[in-house]
């Protein structure tokens, strides 16, 4: 995300977003896009529902072995209540409900979660649950300015968007033309963003977006879109 | 409106994303909005508190006539994205804009519909209506149902948060005011008007998120499905370069056009004429992207053409043999019990085995079996028949003959044969001379330690270094040896 001009740096306030940006000791830039309630809540109905199918499923079976079944079913259900999170969280990062909706579980400094960390977060869910289903952790995501829940306050950890691997969208073919001097790395950016999310746009707001470019292409309409998809293809392709 | 004057972030966002933002939107704004709704509602409950006794049935009426209270707070969020810090005063008098036939049809036949905070800026800030507000719906909606899971959320964050309030008072009364206790479970009058107000308080806390977020919803489909960031990218980069022609020059000087206006609509067509305008939306609409056909899969009954069969048990046999063999699993964990510990013993005894010398040291000192000592350190033959029966005396007709290295060789290797076989010193395959003096300190008398080590540090002089003692001194060595280990002992 590029700083955005205007009004607001004039004022010197931040444009509002849901980022937290981080920088490694290398200088490099992290941005994780934190999760909020919501997504998070879905997660959290997600793991339920497949919680309550294992206890419904461990029940059934576990209900012919009499007595020993029943001392069984009970360290079970005890074992997955607290730690069916913290498995999977160290295994992969994410619950299967955090994985069908696109989040994981991070440190603060961007670093996989870690054994300890999991288990806090994860204990700590009884401060969280207080009074009644989440309460506390709901009001605490609802101020917190990364959607911290009480747990994840005590442990230093994040929920964010999973981002995705190696995914470079399609552009359409063009012939291959270089762009004019002087073009700047995030001005390249910009053409390559353009011509990959062709698919998306209207072919109208294309030419609309393309004629802003006159100065650049020297034309305007269609054959502007035309030209900075012969220039994205050029990029694309490496010199 | 223009893009420059957005107060938040313009990037491409997922739908959930979005409602984030929302969220975010939702909490710096927090103070005005909540006092939007408080302002909306009170007439609403006024009216209420005229026309119902019960207060389910004035619950009911807050509840419904929501849908009411929301444009005020999706318009409120609008201005204040776009840089305006609207106090509550500027938003009211819009209050045409909140009020009409949309706002009814949303308390009527749509009340229900899933995804409402999601489609109110189409109707609030875009005006549209009818088939046009429906396609615009369909456009900005496809491919994502965030909109109905935020509505199902914040429907539960509502209840979290008034269960939660109402648990939350039952526990911090003291066990002392019983009256108290029945004030939220009995059917006193004021236990009632209590959990109203939980309801109500709950709702307006959720109710700036749930706005915010569908409305931060619909903007990241706008951003986008119209690449509102590309836009400002665009313009930044074009800023960059002198205008070519008159084109460039009108591009420029047109600005922002992508007018959110006086009510947000759809981009692209500020410079038309309204028949311009109607024959380009025509021609737009014509489109496949906003027609197009889709396909929708779904399960239809048919029957159910399964044969239920006979008797017995629902499962199969080999199920009912597992079954027993589950059963039988406190025997196998009895007899997996026993095995362990049998594992564990043995361990623990070749443990000891293993470490006996370390941890007996001192107790047993005669017993070495002949077996165990080396037969050869230091490429001296150690073996007992090896060593002549008279040591001290081969060694002084070797010095007599000439040969003191081999005499010295001789009482050393004697000296270590008898150390071993008879003062039951354990010697380890691999130890040197220093080690083999060492082991001798510890465990034999001063005075025999003192004589070995004498008798070590000639012979590595002879062997390491070929220094020669003296004759006389190897004689009495010879002698001094004798003297501590004497003849050969009989086998007994």
């Amino acid at each position: 995300m590029q700083r955005q001009a205007g009004a607001l740096a004039a004022q010197g306030m931040t444009p509002l977003d849901t980022l937290l940006e981080h920088e490694t000791p290398e200088g490099i830039l992290l941005e994780l896009r934190l999760a909020g309630p919501v997504v998070r809540a879905c997660a959290w109905a997600i793991d339920a529902v497949i919680r309550g199918v294992l206890y419904i499923g461990l029940g059934i079976l576990l209900s012919y072995l009499g007595q020993m079944g029943t001392a069984v079913m009970l360290i079970l259900f005890f074992v997955i209540e607290w730690f069916y999170p913290v498995f999977f969280e160290v295994r992969s990062g994410m619950t299967p409900g955090k994985q069908v909706m696109g989040v994981w579980v991070i440190h603060d400094n961007g670093t996989p979660v870690s054994l300890p960390s999991s288990l806090v977060r994860n204990l700590l869910r009884t401060a969280d649950f207080f009074p009644l289903f989440y309460g506390a952790g709901l009001l605490t995501m609802l101020m917190n300015r990364q959607f911290k829940r009480l747990g994840d306050l005590a442990a230093g950890t994040l929920v964010v968007y999973r981002d995705p691997h190696g995914q470079r969208r399609a552009m359409p073919e063009a012939q291959p033309e270089p762009p004019p001097q002087g073009l700047s790395y995030a001005g390249q950016e910009a053409l390559l963003d353009f011509a990959e999310r062709d698919a998306q746009l209207s072919a109208e707001r294309k030419a609309e977006l393309a004629t802003l470019l006159h100065p650049v292409t020297g034309c305007g309409g269609a054959a502007a879109v035309a030209k900075l998809h012969g220039y994205a293809n050029w990029l694309a392709r490496g010199r | 409106m223009k893009l420059d004057e957005i107060t938040v972030a313009i990037r491409p966002r997922n739908a959930w994303e979005g409602i984030d933002l929302g969220f975010a939107m939702a909490r710096r704004w927090f103070g005005r909005l909540w006092l939007l709704w408080i302002l909306m509602a009170t007439p609403a409950l006024a009216v209420g508190l005229l026309l119902f006794d019960s207060p389910w049935a004035l619950l009911l009426w807050i509840w419904w006539l929501k849908p009411a209270y929301e444009p005020a707070l999706v318009y409120g969020v609008s201005r204040a994205v776009f840089g305006e810090t609207p106090a509550v005063r500027a938003v009211l008098p819009h209050w045409r804009r909140f009020f009409n036939l949309q706002t009814l049809a949303n308390l009527t036949y749509r009340r229900l519909a899933p995804s409402r905070s999601f489609y109110m800026p189409v109707q609030v800030l875009e005006g549209l209506k009818g088939r046009a507000r429906a396609e615009r719906i369909r456009v900005l909606g496809r491919g994502q149902q965030a909109g109905g899971w935020l509505t199902l959320t914040a429907m539960h964050f509502e209840w979290v948060l008034q269960f939660g309030f109402v648990v939350l008072v039952v526990l911090l009364v003291p066990e002392e005011l019983q009256w108290a206790e029945a004030l939220f479970a009995g059917s006193d009058a004021l236990g009632e008007w209590l959990w109203a107000l939980s309801v109500a308080a709950a709702a307006s806390v959720i109710a700036p998120f749930y706005v915010a977020g569908g409305f931060a919803l619909y903007l990241s489909r706008r951003i986008d499905l119209e690449a509102w960031d590309l836009e400002l990218n665009f313009r930044r980069l074009a800023a960059g370069f002198p205008p070519r022609g008159a084109l460039g020059r009108a591009a420029l000087a047109a600005g922002f056009t992508l007018a959110l206006g006086a009510g947000f609509p759809p981009p692209g067509l500020a410079a038309a004429s309204p028949q311009q305008a109607d024959a380009l939306i025509q021609e737009v609409l014509a489109d496949e992207a906003f027609g197009a056909p889709q396909e929708v899969g779904y399960w239809r009954y048919t029957g159910d053409g399964i044969e239920w069969g006979g008797d017995g048990p629902w499962w199969p046999d080999w199920m009912g043999g597992l079954i027993e063999f589950l059963g039988a699993l406190p025997e196998v964990a009895r007899l997996l019990l026993w095995v362990a510990a049998g594992v564990v013993l043995a361990l623990l005894a070749a443990w000891l085995l293993r470490n006996r010398e370390r941890l007996f040291r001192g107790r047993r000192r005669a017993a070495v079996g002949a077996g165990e000592a080396p037969a050869e350190l230091f490429g001296l033959d150690l073996r007992q028949e090896r060593l002549p029966d008279d040591p001290a005396a081969e060694a002084l007709r070797l010095i007599a003959a000439g040969d003191p290295r081999a005499a010295l060789s001789l009482l050393y290797r004697g000296a270590l044969v008898r150390l071993i076989f008879d003062h039951g010193l354990e010697i380890p395959r691999s130890a040197t001379e220093g080690e083999c003096m060492q082991r001798v300190e510890q465990r034999c008398s001063a005075e025999l330690s003192a004589f070995f080590t004498e008798l070590t540090r000639h012979w590595r002089s002879l062997a390491y270094a070929h220094r020669m003692p003296q004759r006389v001194r190897l004689q009495r060595l010879a002698e001094a040896w004798g003297e501590r280990f004497g003849r050969r002992h009989e086998p007994a």
